[in-house]
C-alpha cells in the first residue's frame, strides 16, 4: 500500500514492478538478508541490487520497514521531488542502504556481479579456517528489460565463468515491458540461456500465493558451491490493480477509485495513506536484530584476526579504510630525458605494476586486450575459481560494457578495492553508459584506454578514436587524462588513485612518443594544465602559445624549438586534464594561458570540439574532423597534419 | 570422405542436363547445390528431379540462351572440382592472407587461415552474386562480423572476380589510400556489405540484412514471381560471441524467425589474450538453442568440406529459424609453430614462419600467386553472376508489367529514388497552434511520411509509447507478419542501432529509424558511430532529450550527449524547437541517405514559435527573430530545442527595455558549419561579440559559437529527480538567467 500512496503522491513513478515483487522484497529483507539499518555500510552485510531500478519504491519501502533512517515516511511522500532522498531511480549517493545506482537497464546485474566478485576475491585473500571475515551474499532483482540488454548477458556469462556461487539473481518474470506483452519481442527460453551460461536455474511458479517456493529456491542457492543461482519468479505486474498483468501497470499513477478498490482487496480501507501496521515494523526488527548480533560477532572475529594474523590484518584494515596507504605515490616511477622512450601505454604498465605492490586494493583487467593495453599485474595471478580467487588480474573477455559496470560494483563494494578496466579508447563507446554511472555513482574506477588516436595506424577508422576524448570530457565529474610521457602518466595515476569517489580515464598511445620531455612532472598533472616550456623573458609574455596533450605535446615542443631558433618567444602548455585545469583559480589559469596572448595553436589528434575555449577566436585548432584511415602511423599522422612542419607552419601563419 | 568420384560427377551432369532441358531459369545455383549434395554422398536422383521440376515452373526468360552457354562452362569446371582443387583453392585463400599481412607487417592472419574452407564453400559453391555488379539487388549478403579477419573476405572477393580487389590491391593491404583497409569498410571496397571490426556489430548488421530480406519478400513477392529471395551469411568469432550486442541481436533473430540467416561461428578457442578458457566457458550451442536458433556443429572445419556443405544444406532446409553453424577450426591452420595460439591472431607470421607454413601446406608458389587451375575454376563466377543478374532483371521486368504499383514501391526501395514531392507530406505550423512536445510532433511527421516513403521502417527499444514512434497505419513486423513496418526491438538499444545499419545498407531506399531515450544513446554509441562511418542513413529518434524529462532523475537525464555527437564525424545532430523545426529535421534526415541523423526531442510541451521554418533547419542555424537593423544587434541569443522558447521570451523582455536583440536557432551545428562565410556573417556578425547561448545540456563546445566574450548557459553537472519546471528553475535554465547574462555581456 505504501507503493500506491507514494506514486499517487508524486503523480509519477513505476508502481507495477514494486507491486508484483512485494513478496520477494519482503522475504529478502525479513528472512534472508543480513544487514544493519543503523550501520548501512557495515562491511560484511549482504548486498542487494535492484537492477530494475524503476521499481525503486520496492527498495525504498523495504529500507523504510527495515528501519533505515535514510527512508522515513516523509521521504516516501517526497518520491521524485527535488532534493528528496527517494529519487526516481535508486542512487547510492543519495540514499543510504542503496548499494549502487541503477535505472539504465542491465547495469545492476553487472554491478551485482562486481559486488560478488569482490566478495569472492577478498574471502580468498583474507579468510582463515578459524576466522572468516568475508562472508556475504549478493542479491539482485532484474526484470525483462534487464534480461534483454546485452550487458546482462555479458555479466551473467562472466559470473558463471568465475563460479560466483554466492550471487543470487532474481528474475521478475512478469511478461510485461513498457510497450506491452513480452511476446512482441522477447520469446527466447531464458532459463535455457542461463543454464547454458552455467547458472543454477530455478523457477518459482506462483510467488503471490506460495512464498515457500521462493524460500526453497533461496535454500538451493545457499547450497550451491560453484554456480551462481538464477531464480525465475513468475509474478503479476501491478498486482491488485485493475491493470494487473498488463503493460499499463508498468508506470503511471492510479485512479482514485482504483486505489480504493485495491485497498479493499487487502482490507486496507479506512487506513490513512502511508499507514504501516506496527506489527510489520516489529517483524522486520527481528531480522535487523539478527543483523546486529552478526555485526557484534564479526567485530570480535576481527579482533581475534588482528591478534592471530597481524600481517593480513594490517592489509585488511587498509582496505576497510578505503585502500590508500600514506606515501603510496612514492612508488610511482619517474623518468628523465635520457631514459629510453616508450609508448605511454608502456609507461602505464610500469606505473600499474609499481603501485600494485603498495596498494593492496588494486585489481582489474582488460576486455581481451591485456597484452595490447599493457594492463596486467605481472606479479599476480588471474582471478579464477577455484584455482586462484586471490588473483588480482581480471579477465573480462570481449565484454566492455559489463567490464565497466562490474568495475562499478567492485568500486562500490566499499572494501577499498581500486578497480581498473582497460580496452582501446574507441571501445569506450561500448561502455559509455557504465562510465557515466561511475561518474554519477561516485565509483572511482580507473579506465585505461590505449590506442588513443589515429596514431594507432593500420587498424583503420573503425578502431581510431576521433570524438571520444571530447565525448568523455563532457561527462560530468569524470577526469580525463591524456598524458604525454612517463612522468605525466605517473601523474595521471597519482590523481586517479587519489580520487576514490570519481572515475578517471587515462588515454594512452599505442605508438612510441617522441621523447621523455623536459619539464613534465607527476605533480604538475595535479593542476590539469601547466607551462612546459617558455623562452620569453621573465615578466614578459610569449608571442605565441602551443597547447597540446598526449602524443602531440612532443610535436608542440619540437615545433617550439624551431620557432625559438627563429627568434620567437614561444610557450608550450600541456593541458593533460581539462576538468582539473578548469577548476584551478582564475589567477593560475591566467598565469598559464594569459588572456593577452591571443596567438594560440592547439594540437591534439582528436576532434576539435571544445578546444575553442582554450585557443580563443583568433587561435588555430589542429585536430581531426573526419574519421581516420587505415595506414601506417606516421603516414596517418602526416596526412592529418600532426607533424612538426605543419604545426610550425600554422604557428608562423599566426605570427606573420 | 571428401573425394568426388567420377560417378557422382556424372550424376551431377545428368542432373544438370535435366535442369537444362527443363529450361530452369536459375540453374546457376545448381553447381553449388549439387556439389554439396554430391561430394561423398549418395545422390538421390529423385532429389535432382524434384529440384529440376520445381525450377521448371519458372518463367522462361530471354537470357536463356546465354545462361545455357554459361552453364556448359560451369559444368566443365565442375568436372575438375575434386577435393584436390578445393584444397588448392582453400590454400590460395590462406596464402593470400598470409602474404598480404606479411607485406603490411600488420594484420590478422589467424582467422583467414582457419576459416578459408568455409569461406571457399560460401563464395565458390553457395552464394549467388555478380562480381561485376556488387550492388545487384538480389545478391546473397555476406558479413564478416569478425572484421579483423578481413583478408579472408578480400581474398574471396579477389578470387570471385570483384574489380575492387586486384592483385595490386592485395599488396597495399592496410596502407594509406588502399582499397582494402585494416577492417572491412563498405564505402571503400565494393563487395563488402557493411563496416565491421568493432566486435559484435556485424552479426547485428546481418540480422538487419536478413530482416530487410524477409520484409521485402513478404511485401513484394507474388506466388508467380519471387523477386526477393536471398540469404544472409555471417562469420563471427569468439569475440563477437562474448559481446552483449550479439546476444541481443540473436535473441531478436530467433524471435523473428529469420530462416534465411545463416551464421558461422568460428569456434577456434583463441582470442587475443589467449585460450577462451580464461574468460569464455559457457555453452554457446545451448544458449543459441535457448534464443530460438537451429544449431549445427561442424566438428572439422579445417578440411571437413562435406560437413560444411551438409550443414549449409540443413540450414537452408530450416526455414522458420535462423541457423548457427558452429565450425570448430584451428586458428592459423597450417602454421606449424603458431597455429592454435594467440600469437597468430593479430600479427604477421614472420618470414621464417611463412616459409615453414609454405612447406607444411606444400605451397611452392611466390607470394600473392593464384595457381592457374584455381584461377580458372573461379573465373566462371563472372559469367554466372552476370547471368544470375540478367535472369533476375528479366524476372523483374515481368513483375513490373504485371504488378506495376508494387514494382514502383519496390523500385524506390531498390534504387533510393523517393517519390517526387514526398517532402510536401510534412506538416507546417503557425504560432497559434497549441504547444506540443517535439516527440509528439515527431510522431505526426513520421506518420505523414510513412505513406509516401515506401522504405520507412523502424521502431523503438521498448519505448514506442514514450518515443511516440509507431506508424499507426501499419502493424508490427513479426514472424507471422513480416510485411509490416513497425519493428519491436525490445530493450536492446545496441542491437537496434546495428540492425538499422544493416537495414539501411541492404538497399539505398530503406529509411530505417530507431528510437529510445536520448540518454540511452550511450548504450548504442558503437553502432551509431558505425552508421556515421559506413554512411548508413539511419534516423535516430531520441526523445526525453534533457533534464526537462523530470522525475526519472539523473540516470535518465542526458547532459553531455549533444556535445558528444556534435564531435562525431559525419552525423547530423538535430535539436528542433517546435513543429516546423521537427518537420525540417525530418526533411534533412530523410534527404541525407549517406549520413545518419539524430533528432533530440522533448518530453515536455513546447510552443510553436514565429520565425521557425523547414528551410531554416536546412541551414543549421538561422535567425528566428530580430529587431535590429544593419546586422548590428546589441546582443545575439543562441539556443536549440526546448530552450529556443526561453531565448525568445528573454529577447522579448530585453526588447521592451529598448535593446536590439537577435535570436538564433542552432538546430544543427554541422549544417551551419557547411554554410558560406557570408551567410554565417549574416547570422553571427563578427562585430557582435555580445552573445549568450542557452541549452539544457553541457556547455562543452558552445564557445565555438559565442566566442570568448560570450556566456554559455547550460548544465555541466548531473541532473536531478523532480518535476521539470522545478529542475529548470533550480539549474538556472530560465529567461531571467538569459536576461542577466545578456546584460553582463552587452
Amino acid at each position: 500500500m505504501l507503493i500506491i500512496d507514494s506514486v499517487q503522491n508524486a503523480k509519477a513513478g513505476h508502481p507495477g514492478m514494486a507491486l508484483g515483487m512485494a513478496e520477494v522484497g519482503y522475504i529478502l529483507y525479513r528472512h534472508v538478508m543480513k544487514y544493519i539499518p543503523k550501520n548501512p555500510s557495515w562491511f560484511n552485510r549482504d548486498r542487494f541490487v535492484l537492477s530494475a531500478g524503476h521499481g525503486c519504491l520496492l527498495q525504498y519501502i523495504c529500507l523504510h520497514l527495515a528501519g533505515f533512517s535514510s527512508v522515513q515516511v516523509e521521504d516516501l511522500k517526497n518520491l521524485c521531488k527535488l532534493g528528496s532522498r527517494t529519487p526516481g531511480h535508486p542512487e547510492n549517493v543519495v540514499t543510504d542502504g542503496v548499494e549502487v545506482t541503477t535505472g539504465p537497464l542491465g547495469q545492476g546485474v553487472a554491478n551485482a556481479v562486481g559486488l560478488a566478485l569482490a566478495e569472492a576475491h577478498l574471502a580468498a585473500r583474507f579468510n582463515k579456517p578459524d576466522a572468516v571475515l568475508v562472508d556475504h551474499r549478493t542479491y539482485c532483482i532484474m526484470g525483462d528489460g534487464c534480461a534483454m540488454e546485452g550487458i546482462s548477458n555479458e555479466a551473467a556469462s562472466l559470473a558463471a565463468h568465475w563460479k560466483l556461487n554466492k550471487l543470487v539473481l532474481i528474475y521478475d518474470d512478469n511478461h510485461n515491458t513498457i510497450d506491452g506483452d513480452t511476446k512482441i519481442t522477447f520469446t527466447e527460453d531464458i532459463s535455457a540461456r542461463y543454464g547454458a551460461l552455467g547458472w543454477n536455474v530455478i523457477t518459482v511458479d506462483n510467488v503471490h500465493s506460495d512464498m515457500g517456493g521462493f524460500k526453497n529456491a533461496i535454500r538451493s542457492a545457499f547450497n550451491e558451491t560453484e554456480r551462481p543461482t538464477f531464480i525465475r519468479v513468475k509474478t503479476v505486474i501491478g498486482k491488485l490493480s485493475r491493470k494487473e498483468g498488463t503493460s499499463k501497470a508498468h508506470h503511471g499513477t492510479f485512479e482514485d477509485d482504483e486505489v480504493k478498490e485495491m485497498k479493499q482487496k487487502v482490507k486496507w480501507e479506512g487506513r490513512k495513506p502511508f499507514h504501516v501496521v506496527p506489527s510489520v515494523y516489529r517483524e522486520m526488527k527481528i531480522q535487523t536484530e539478527y543483523g546486529e548480533a552478526l555485526e557484534e560477532a564479526w567485530y570480535s572475529t576481527l579482533n581475534f584476526y588482528q591478534t592471530k594474523y597481524p600481517q593480513e590484518a594490517v592489509e585488511f584494515k587498509i582496505l576497510l579504510n578505503g585502500g590508500l596507504v600514506p606515501g603510496w605515490e612514492h612508488s610511482l616511477p619517474s623518468w628523465s630525458k635520457s631514459d629510453p622512450v616508450d609508448a605511454t601505454r608502456g609507461y602505464s604498465e610500469k606505473c600499474l605494476n609499481q603501485i600494485a605492490k603498495v596498494l593492496p586494493g588494486l585489481v582489474g583487467g582488460s576486455a581481451d586486450l591485456a597484452s595490447s593495453n599493457k594492463a596486467y599485474l605481472h606479479d599476480y595471478q588471474d582471478f579464477s575459481q577455484p584455482n586462484s580467487p586471490s588473483g588480482r588480474n581480471i579477465r573480462y573477455g570481449v565484454r566492455e560494457h559489463s567490464m565497466a559496470a562490474i568495475s562499478n560494483g567492485i568500486a562500490l563494494h566499499g572494501s577499498g578495492l581500486i578497480p581498473f578496466a582497460a580496452t582501446f579508447l574507441i571501445f569506450s563507446d561500448y561502455m559509455k553508459n557504465a562510465i557515466r554511472l561511475s561518474a554519477l555513482s561516485h565509483a572511482g574506477v580507473i579506465y585505461i584506454f590505449t590506442h588513443d588516436s589515429i596514431g594507432l595506424g593500420e587498424d583503420g577508422p573503425t578502431h581510431q578514436p576521433v570524438e571520444q576524448l571530447a565525448g568523455l570530457r563532457a561527462v560530468p565529474r569524470l577526469l580525463v587524462f591524456r598524458p604525454a610521457d612517463g612522468n605525466e602518466t605517473a601523474g595521471a595515476y597519482m590523481v586517479a588513485v587519489e580520487n576514490r569517489d570519481r572515475p578517471s580515464v587515462i588515454a594512452l598511445s599505442r605508438q612510441k612518443v617522441a621523447a621523455n620531455l623536459e619539464g613534465t612532472s607527476a605533480s604538475e598533472v595535479k593542476r590539469g594544465g601547466y607551462i612546459l616550456s617558455d623562452n620569453s623573458f621573465k615578466g614578459e609574455l610569449p608571442e605565441i602559445m602551443l597547447i597540446g596533450t598526449g602524443s602531440e605535446l612532443c610535436i608542440c615542443e619540437e615545433s617550439a624549438k624551431r620557432l625559438r631558433e627563429e627568434g620567437k618567444k614561444v610557450r608550450v602548455v600541456s593541458l593533460v586534464c581539462w576538468r582539473i585545469f578548469d577548476g584551478q583559480s582564475e589567477e593560475y589559469k591566467d598565469f598559464v594561458l594569459p588572456k593577452n596572448v591571443r596567438k594560440r595553436v592547439s594540437v591534439e589528434a582528436g576532434s576539435p570540439q571544445g578546444w575553442r575555449e582554450y585557443v580563443g577566436e583568433e587561435g588555430r585548432v589542429i585536430g581531426v574532423e573526419d574519421f581516420g584511415a587505415s595506414g601506417a602511423y606516421l603516414d596517418t599522422f602526416k596526412k592529418f597534419g600532426f607533424t612538426v612542419d605543419n604545426v610550425t607552419q600554422v604557428a608562423r601563419s599566426l605570427l606573420d | 570422405m571428401a573425394a568426388s568420384s567420377s560417378l557422382t560427377v556424372s550424376q551431377a551432369l545428368v542432373g544438370r542436363k535435366i535442369s537444362g532441358i527443363n529450361t530452369s531459369s536459375r540453374s546457376q545455383s545448381l553447381p553449388g547445390f549439387s556439389l554439396s549434395t554430391l561430394s561423398g554422398r549418395t545422390l538421390k536422383s529423385s532429389l535432382i528431379s524434384s529440384i529440376a521440376s520445381s525450377r521448371s515452373n519458372r518463367v522462361n526468360t530471354p537470357s536463356l540462351s546465354r545462361s545455357l552457354v554459361v552453364r556448359a562452362a560451369a559444368v566443365e569446371t565442375l568436372e575438375k572440382t575434386d577435393t584436390a582443387l578445393v584444397d588448392k583453392s582453400v590454400n590460395t585463400i590462406r596464402f593470400l592472407a598470409i602474404d598480404a599481412v606479411e607485406k603490411a607487417n600488420s594484420g590478422h592472419p589467424g582467422l583467414p587461415m582457419g576459416c578459408a574452407p568455409m569461406g571457399h564453400i560460401l563464395y565458390d559453391e553457395t552464394m549467388r552474386y555478380n562480381p561485376k555488379n556488387p550492388y545487384w539487388f538480389n545478391r546473397d549478403r555476406f558479413v564478416l562480423s569478425a572484421g579483423h579477419g578481413c583478408m579472408l573476405q578480400y581474398a574471396l572477393l579477389h578470387l570471385a572476380g570483384y574489380d575492387s580487389v586486384t592483385t595490386e590491391d592485395l599488396k597495399t593491404f592496410r596502407q594509406w589510400g588502399s582499397k582494402i583497409p585494416g577492417h572491412p569498410e563498405n564505402f571503400e571496397t565494393p563487395g563488402v556489405e557493411v563496416t565491421t571490426g568493432p566486435l559484435g556489430q556485424g552479426i547485428a548488421n546481418a540480422v538487419g540484412l536478413a530482416l530487410a530480406e524477409k520484409h521485402l519478400a513478404a511485401r513484394f513477392n507474388k506466388p508467380d514471381s519471387e523477386i526477393v529471395d536471398h540469404y544472409t551469411y555471417c562469420i563471427l568469432g569468439d569475440g563477437c560471441q562474448m559481446e552483449g550486442i550479439a546476444n541481443e541481436a540473436c535473441s531478436l533473430a530467433g524471435h523473428w524467425g529469420l530462416g534465411k540467416l545463416i551464421a558461422f561461428y568460428d569456434d577456434n578457442h583463441i582470442s587475443i589474450d589467449g585460450d577462451t578458457e580464461i574468460a569464455f566457458t559457457e555453452s554457446v550451442d545451448t544458449r543459441f538453442e535457448g534464443l530460438g536458433w537451429h544449431v549445427i556443429w561442424v566438428k572439422n572445419g579445417n578440411n571437413g568440406y562435406d560437413e560444411i556443405r551438409a550443414a549449409i544444406k540443413e540450414a537452408k532446409a530450416v526455414t522458420d529459424k535462423p541457423t548457427l553453424i558452429k565450425v570448430t577450426t584451428t586458428i592459423g591452420f597450417g602454421s606449424p609453430n603458431k597455429a592454435n595460439s594467440y600469437a597468430v591472431h593479430g600479427a604477421a607470421l614472420g618470414s621464417k614462419e611463412v616459409d615453414a607454413t609454405r612447406k607444411n601446406l606444400d605451397w611452392p608458389f611466390e607470394p600473392f600467386h593464384v595457381p592457374e587451375d584455381v584461377k580458372s575454376h573461379w573465373s566462371r563466377h563472372t559469367a554466372e553472376g552476370a547471368a544470375l543478374e540478367a535472369e533476375w532483371t528479366a524476372k523483374f521486368a515481368e513483375y513490373e508489367k504485371k504488378y506495376s504499383e508494387d514494382a514502383a514501391e519496390f523500385k524506390s526501395i531498390m534504387t533510393g529514388e523517393f517519390p517526387a514531392g514526398w517532402e510536401k507530406a510534412l506538416p507546417t505550423y503557425t504560432p497559434e497552434i497549441p504547444a506540443d512536445a517535439t516527440r509528439n510532433l515527431s510522431q505526426t511527421c513520421l506518420n505523414a511520411l510513412a505513406p509516401v516513403l515506401p522504405g520507412l521502417i523502424g521502431g523503438s527499444a521498448d519505448l514506442a509509447s514514450s518515443n511516440m514512434t509507431l506508424m499507426k497505419m501499419f502493424g508490427d513486423f513479426q514472424k507471422a507478419t513480416p510485411e509490416e513496418r513497425n519493428v519491436r526491438f525490445g530493450v536492446r538499444e545496441h542491437a537496434m542501432g546495428a540492425i538499422c545499419n544493416g537495414i539501411a545498407l541492404h538497399s539505398p531506399g530503406f529509411v530505417p529509424y530507431c528510437a529510445t531515450f536520448f540518454v540511452f544513446t550511450d548504450y548504442m554509441r558503437g553502432a551509431m558511430r558505425i552508421s556515421a562511418l559506413s554512411e548508413a542513413g539511419v534516423i535516430y529518434v531520441m526523445t526525453h532529450d534533457s533534464i526537462g524529462l523530470g522525475e526519472d532523475g539523473p540516470t535518465h537525464q542526458p547532459i553531455e550527449h549533444l556535445a558528444s555527437f556534435r564531435a562525431m564525424p559525419n552525423i547530423l545532430m538535430l535539436r528542433p524547437a517546435d513543429g516546423n523545426e521537427t518537420a525540417g529535421s525530418y526533411k534533412v534526415a530523410v534527404e541525407n541517405r549517406k549520413r545518419p541523423s539524430i533528432l533530440a526531442l522533448s518530453r515536455q510541451k513546447l510552443a510553436n514559435l514565429p520565425g521557425t521554418s523547414i528551410e531554416g533547419v536546412a541551414k543549421g542555424g538561422y535567425t528566428i527573430s530580430d529587431n535590429s537593423t544593419g546586422n548590428k544587434p546589441d546582443v545575439i541569443l543562441c539556443a536549440t530545442g526546448s530552450e529556443l522558447e526561453i531565448a525568445e521570451k528573454a529577447a522579448g523582455e530585453l526588447r521592451k527595455e529598448g535593446k536590439t536583440v537577435r535570436v538564433v536557432s542552432f538546430v544543427s551545428w554541422e549544417l551551419y558549419d557547411e554554410q558560406t562565410d557570408e551567410y554565417k556573417e549574416s547570422v553571427l556578425p563578427a562585430a557582435v561579440t555580445a552573445r549568450v547561448s542557452i541549452e539544457a545540456g553541457s556547455t562543452f563546445g558552445w564557445h565555438k559559437i559565442i566566442g570568448s566574450k560570450g556566456k554559455a548557459i547550460g548544465v555541466d553537472g548531473f541532473g536531478a529527480s523532480a518535476p521539470a519546471p522545478i529542475i529548470y528553475k533550480e539549474f538556472g535554465i530560465t529567461s531571467e538567467a538569459v536576461i542577466a547574462a545578456a546584460k553582463s555581456v552587452m
